[in-house]
């Protein structure tokens, strides 16, 4: 199919979130759009089947921003790349987020897409959610039936699946503040320098006594590797550290890389991440 | 006199197209909506081989604005984009849901997909070659023997390939984006009129690269079509089947056992390249490594054998030097194998075995540039991130092709310049333009050059990267005939011989008497003089494009990744007409190259022959951040003569420079295009070298 009939997609454009949940509760498998950075690809390559849409542009004044909140930052569901990336506190304290936000997309992409789409989509190789992964980030969900806060790294159930119900929002995400001293390391490797999804992605936070590490690319869903984690929090040096990464992570072929190779870049980065971040380097 | 040796114009200003192209202003053939026009739409088997196992083409036909559906269900798909069928519509919407409502099904048999398993090893010699080869290894200081592999290529132009056809009965306007303005017409035969009754506009393309020759699967159902519902139709095809089955450069698997005396010098030995085709022949093989027209290397005495392994995937097309980046790649990287065995400096190792006395001096301009000084001895290094230096050199040998043109002076002293050949993106309406500026010694705001309607003088078709070349001298011609016109009407009202009245820099001179262009061009009666002009074989100049160029580049150890930081390339192009329009030849040449050595790939699905990545979501091309900086070079010598190809030499070098580069960098070579990190960590991996 070269195009797709854009009539085909009845289009439902709430004004309060009131309404969009009113929406999203009662028509049959609505199909949220934000940035559309995901979607519109898919309807201009005719890979999207029929659907009613909605889109959420209107709903920027309450979900649009990011904001503090008792200490956590608040990402609203419709914040872009941009907004994440230029960002104060973020700049300051995320830095993880900021740098996923840079390597994502061109700059039209950033300038569209939003964290919450990134999450929502379910792609293993998604380029933010390791970083939320690392700090521990929190999804709020609403409905007309209320409010569930679920944790990032429960949000996952699958390739491509999520915890989200058929009736509900992304409506922000929540992050803790990390601890003060942590370090931070993000790294991304894809097939060329920009715009390329993901062979491996990694992002770590070490505190003082406390190590994430997520990792993108290297398996059904974006995932953590909590032995490695317990064996560097422990003391591990770098070798038990990598043989320790090797029996938790087991990556598949595919178009855009093998196992062998994401396995031994996974082995280098980890490599990479004690040393920068290291408490006496 | 030779008219290339006229056309020493060398100048530096901006394409004349450029502000069209920028603005959008140009229309090229997908720019076109004629009245009451519809579309076309081929429709593609998916994976290797097979047939049609259901189709319900009657609900297709009840889709709102479907005008016509064939599906043939007898078809045997021999490929992954084989027709099985076309749908006509209105729109192009409908053409979408027309294709759904189809339902198609299918079957699939098996397919060759892999090229390795038809592969065992190079083709057998007889005794008496054998014997030679084993002679000429066997009395040699050092040998390199190794097997190299390249891959797939698709031409990934930027405008796919497409045709609107307005048939009015007994003549046709066809709207094109060809290579070729003069093979359109044989739009001629699908239409049933005649050649002259087919009018051509083929004023921009989007690029082609080789692959857009010829009327096309989609330009033979846009006649079809239009001349069938008496209305305009458009075909323009998709990225998917711009992947699928409009062109692509062949693979190969070469063997290659070279042997060299201690003094550098090739000695000889064994060449066999096999080229991974798909349906049907064509597109070049690894075969001009071969060919000694092609002088590249002295390589002593080597027995050169060839074969072909096809797979179920579409048919090759010519692509841009077919034949040469494949066995360039593989040759140089055997030739700095070897230097490196016998502690030859790469550099050296070319001087010594290089035929071409301007390639000598061109490695001496290149390695300076590229700062050769810096390169450490191979696997020296061992940090993270590790630097390297490549070299790599081609040629490129000359075609003549007859090539007409007209010019027109106007009574306003504005002229024009009409030549049928094609700009493909090479910058021929600014050389046409550049070349009768210089020739008439006026300001290039009075000339308009205008090119790619069949209407024009006709001239070759862009292949070989000749037309450069053939529409310069013909340009000058139809030019000096116009100019010798109007002198004729200067020398009446002087009441001068023609002979006895000058011309130069715009104005004309007789005696005592001067008279500027402007004023000379309103004494004509008329609205203006034309004249035409010719290129004939053999005005062209002699010699051929020499390159050498060489890499920088940097590969980090723990990925795999390579970041090519620089690249020059040095070429020799004979007469330079316009400098920008080269030097973005060259860069682009290069950029193809690079995204040849280290990302595009055709996948194919070895269960299903589907192609995998038929999009550039997964068949990558370099992006803007890949592309390092360029620096091109133009190699002029005093007594150069004729307008010589860039294109196609650009581009052969450049993914032999790179690898070299790399094995520089890591003390570990991969024989494989392209150069993943995949590839490279495995490199570095059996060197025992990994970090």
């Amino acid at each position: 199919m070269i195009v797709s009939n854009a009539v085909r997609y009845p289009t439902y454009v709430p004004a309060t979130v009131a309404e969009a949940l009113e929406q999203k509760a009662g028509v049959a498998n609505l199909l949220p759009i934000a940035g559309g950075t995901e979607v519109m690809v898919m309807f201009n390559e005719g890979l999207l089947a029929p659907c009613p849409v909605q889109s959420l542009h209107r709903l920027a004044p309450e979900w649009g921003g990011i904001r503090e909140a008792e200490g956590s930052l608040v990402i609203g569901a419709l914040a872009t790349y941009t907004d994440v990336r230029h960002h104060p506190v973020v700049r300051e304290r995320y830095p993880l987020l900021v740098e996923a936000a840079r390597v994502t997309g061109a700059l039209q992409i950033q300038n569209r897409g939003t964290l919450v789409g990134n999450i929502v989509n379910g792609s293993p190789a998604a380029d933010t959610v390791p970083a939320l992964f690392a700090y521990g980030a929190q999804v709020r969900l609403l409905s007309t039936r209320g409010e569930r806060t679920v944790a990032v790294t429960d949000f996952y159930t699958g390739y491509r699946k999520t915890v989200l119900r058929a009736d509900e929002l992304i409506s922000e995400i929540v992050i803790p503040p990390p601890a003060d001293g942590a370090r931070h390391y993000y790294r991304k490797v894809g097939t060329r320098a920009a715009q390329a999804i993901s062979k491996v992605v990694v992002a770590g936070v070490r505190g003082r006594d406390s190590v994430r590490l997520a990792w993108g690319s290297v398996g059904p869903t974006t995932l953590r590797t909590p032995k490695t984690e317990a064996a560097i929090a422990s003391g591990a040096d770098a070798d038990e550290a990598v043989a320790t990464l090797a029996t938790e992570m087991s990556p598949l072929d595919d178009i855009r890389s093998t196992r062998d190779y994401r396995l031994a870049v996974s082995q280098n980065l980890l490599r990479e991440f004690l040393k920068r971040t290291s408490p006496g380097g | 006199m030779k008219v290339d040796n006229d056309v020493a114009l060398e100048n530096r200003l901006s394409r004349v197209d450029a502000l069209l192209k920028v603005a959008g202003a140009a229309k090229y053939a997908s720019d076109q909506y004629p009245a009451k026009m519809i579309y076309g739409k081929l429709l593609r088997f998916p994976y290797g081989a097979g047939t049609v196992k259901s189709a319900d083409a009657d609900a297709a036909r009840a889709v709102p604005g479907v005008l016509e559906v064939e599906i043939d269900l007898a078809e045997t798909a021999k490929y992954p984009g084989w027709v099985i069928g076309h749908i006509v519509a209105e729109n192009r919407a409908a053409i979408g849901d027309a294709e759904e409502a189809a339902a198609l099904a299918f079957d699939a048999t098996s397919a060759a997909s892999v090229a390795d398993r038809q592969y065992d090893g190079a083709g057998a010699l007889d005794a008496e070659a054998k014997q030679r080869v084993d002679d000429v290894l066997g009395r040699s200081a050092a040998v390199v023997e190794g097997t190299w592999r390249t891959q797939v290529q698709t031409h990934s132009c930027l405008e796919t390939h497409g045709t609107v056809v307005d048939f009015h009965g007994d003549s046709a306007d066809v709207w094109g984006n060809s290579q070729s303005t003069f093979s359109m017409l044989d739009m001629a035969e699908p239409l049933g009129i005649d050649r002259s009754a087919v009018r051509v506009d083929n004023e921009f393309v989007g690029g082609g690269f080789g692959s857009k020759f010829g009327i096309g699967a989609e330009g033979r159902l846009a006649a079809q079509m239009s001349k069938k519902y008496k209305r305009p139709c458009k075909v323009m095809l998709d990225r998917r089947e711009e992947h699928l089955d409009a062109g692509n450069r062949p693979g190969s698997i070469q063997y290659i056992a070279l042997g060299a005396g201690e003094d550098g010098r090739i000695l000889g030995g064994r060449i066999d390249g096999v080229s991974i085709v798909g349906f049907g022949r064509g597109g070049g093989g690894v075969t001009n490594l071969g060919d000694k027209r092609f002088d590249n290397y002295d390589l002593g005495a080597y027995e050169f054998t060839q074969s072909e392994i096809n797979l179920n995937f579409s048919k090759p097309r010519a692509f841009r030097a077919p034949g040469w980046p494949q066995a360039v790649f593989a040759l140089e990287g055997a030739v700095d194998e070897l230097a490196e065995k016998l502690g030859i400096d790469p550099v050296e190792m070319r001087r010594i075995n290089y035929r071409s006395a301007r390639r000598h001096k061109q490695l001496g301009i290149g390695a300076e540039l590229i700062g050769w000084n810096r390169r450490a001895p191979t696997g020296s290094q061992t940090g993270r991130v590790r630097t390297g230096f490549g070299v790599a050199g081609a040629m490129w040998p000359v075609w003549n092709t007859e090539c007409g043109a007209e010019a027109d002076i106007h009574r306003t002293g504005q002229v024009e310049v009409r030549v049928g050949v094609q700009d493909i993106g090479t910058g021929t309406f600014t050389l046409v333009t550049d070349v009768a500026a210089h020739e008439l010694g006026l300001d290039r705001s009075l000339v308009r050059g205008k090119v790619g309607r069949s209407s024009y003088p006709q001239g070759p078709g862009s292949g070989g990267s000749q037309v450069s070349r053939a529409a310069a001298p013909a340009t000058t011609h139809a030019v000096r005939a116009a100019l010798a016109d109007l002198t004729k009407i200067v020398a009446k009202e002087w009441k001068m011989k023609p002979e006895d009245v000058g011309y130069s820099g715009g104005v004309f001179t007789g005696g005592a008497k001067t008279l500027e262009w402007r004023k000379a061009c309103a004494l004509m009666s008329g609205d203006k003089i034309t004249a035409s002009g010719r290129t004939e074989t053999g005005q062209e100049g002699d010699g051929t494009s020499d390159c050498v160029q060489f890499a920088e580049v940097e590969v980090d150890t723990e990925t795999g990744i390579v970041r090519v930081k620089r690249i020059v390339a040095v070429h020799a192009a004979g007469v330079i007409v316009n400098r920008i329009t080269i030097e973005n030849q060259i860069c682009g040449g290069v950029v193809q190259g690079l995204s040849y050595a280290l990302f595009e790939n055709v996948r194919l699905d070895p269960n299903t022959g589907a192609m995998v990545n038929p999009e550039f979501i997964n068949y990558k091309l370099a992006g803007p951040v890949d592309i390092p900086e360029i620096v091109p070079v133009l190699d002029v010598e005093e007594g150069d003569t004729g307008v010589r190809p860039i294109g196609e030499p650009a581009t052969i070098p450049t993914a032999a420079a790179i690898g070299n580069a790399i094995a520089n960098a890591i003390g570990a070579r991969v024989r494989e295009l392209p150069m993943t990190p995949e590839r490279v960590l495995a490199a570095l991996d059996t060197k025992g070298a990994g970090t």
